[in-house]
């Protein structure tokens, strides 16, 4: 199989992840920070390792603010959740998930700013969009549509000129592309373990700055102040309710060592590398169209295409049947499809990963030559 | 009379975290117990027991680590091993 679904999840991992999995389950099977005995103060310390191999990689000081939950959805719920629940204006882009535009529309006030065809949402646009009672800005790095990366550094900077919490869901970009909060200006960092952290599933986290103040949401055991009902205020108690996944922390750490070796940068040269490839072939089968970005600039490793006449759901079970795999659809970001002018059909998203070849950009090349062919007789 | 200081933190993780990193940074061990309930420790406090001239070191590790301190407090146990404590902060 030529798996192009990155974008949904990463396939294939570093080989130091399958052995660090098989450790998992033998030896971290435990309760982290419940209790003194040893096995709980070893995945107390994993989950502490795991934080510290994430601030390495998001340029983060403390580890003690970066919460890990289930996905990313769910951190972005925490976050956006723990702002709007008092009240305020919140500012989204267009080219947002259902994970961040589903939580903002149950809270009823809110702005989409508008993206142009290329799926690129201007920082200005997200200035113009700020009213008096404005709570928080959200916004994704990378389109898991087209791959469209945003101004995230200027849009931080107007944030901060406003003093509103900056929101930014990294789901698309973290490990497959460089990200430092504090050049950034991100306030709170959403993020998945199984994509490009190339982890496992199951597992995901939110970065929340000194600054950010959220109110709870969820509520539960967090191993400390046992005789107090309220919910701790410290981080990241304040978010981590109930047993951890330590398994999958541990895993996932292994993953971080081979990123942080490899590095985003290398790993976001290399994948657009392939995508560019698959782009310049594309541009040249006739019926074939591109969405967002055409060229390096602004963009990674997603590539939105659709073939003319062709739904974009039977030109995905078509790939399949050519042994590969990518996804078809809305991509559960609409919106984002009504930028880019692919509303009616939806698009076959192809997004490369860490371990792609240059074989899998052949082999849809060749599917999509002989699929338009196939469709001429 | 014997005497200690007791440093009462928030959680067996941080207690644990904090007396690793002070015996990497000073080859110096401290004593990891439940924080004794006449000091507030219920449940899931715990606490490092070290000697009266480590303590600095070890405020300054916590702080290294952005491990809150709950309190710090000057242990006295005499000779029919009764302890009274004193609040240092």
């Amino acid at each position: 199989m030529h798996y192009l679904d990155n974008a949904a999840t990463s396939f294939q991992k570093p080989p130091g992840f399958y052995r660090a999995m098989q450790t998992a389950v033998h030896h971290y099977n435990v309760n982290a920070g419940r209790g003194s005995h040893a096995y709980s103060l070893r995945g107390a310390e994993t989950v502490w390792s795991t934080k510290e191999s994430l601030c390495r990689l998001f340029g983060i000081d403390n580890p003690n603010r970066i919460a890990f939950c289930q996905n990313a959805s769910m951190a972005l719920n925490l976050a956006i959740s723990g702002i709007l629940a008092d009240g305020g204006h919140a500012v989204v882009t267009q080219m947002e998930h259902n994970s961040v535009l589903r939580p903002v529309h149950h809270f009823g006030n809110y702005t989409i700013v508008p993206a142009d065809s290329k799926g690129f949402v201007p920082a200005e646009s997200v200035r113009h969009a700020i009213r008096p009672d404005t709570g928080l800005i959200v916004c994704t790095h990378a389109s898991n549509v087209s791959g469209t990366i945003q101004p995230i550094a200027q849009i931080g900077k107007i944030a901060k000129e406003h003093k509103i919490p900056f929101l930014l869901d990294a789901a698309q970009t973290a490990g497959a592309y460089p990200i430092d909060v504090g050049q950034l200006g991100v306030d709170m960092l959403a993020f998945s373990a199984h994509k490009g952290l190339l982890g496992p599933m199951g597992l995901g986290g939110l970065y929340v700055s000194e600054s950010v103040h959220l109110s709870p949401i969820l509520f539960g055991g967090t191993g400390t102040y046992s005789d107090q009902l309220t919910q701790p205020e410290e981080m990241p108690d304040f978010l981590e309710i109930g047993t951890q996944n330590t398994p999958a922390i541990y895993a996932l750490n292994a993953s971080l060592s081979y990123i942080l070796a490899r590095t985003p940068q290398a790993i976001h040269e290399y994948e657009l590398s392939l995508a560019m490839h698959l782009i310049e072939n594309l541009k040249n089968i006739s019926g074939m169209t591109v969405y967002g970005m055409t060229e390096k600039k602004n963009r990674n490793a997603t590539v939105l295409c659709n073939l003319t006449d062709m739904d974009s759901g039977e030109l995905a079970d078509r790939f399949n049947d050519f042994g590969i795999a990518t996804r078809g659809g809305w991509h559960c970001a609409y919106p984002a499809h009504c930028a880019l002018g692919t509303d009616k059909s939806g698009g076959v998203r192809i997004s490369f990963g860490a371990f792609s070849k240059k074989t899998d950009v052949y082999a849809v090349t060749d599917a999509v030559y002989r699929i338009a062919k196939q469709r001429k007789r | 009379m014997k005497k200690y200081i007791i440093l009462v933190l928030g959680s067996v993780t941080n207690a644990n975290r904090l007396s690793k990193r002070f015996f990497q940074n000073y080859h110096i061990h401290t004593k990891m117990i439940h924080t004794p309930s006449e000091l507030g420790g219920k449940g899931c406090s715990y606490s490092l027991i070290v000697t009266a001239d480590a303590l600095p070191k070890l405020l300054t590790t916590a702080e290294e680590l952005h491990i809150a301190v709950k309190g710090s407090y000057l242990a006295e146990q005499d000779a029919h091993n009764e302890v009274y404590y004193h609040a240092l902060s």
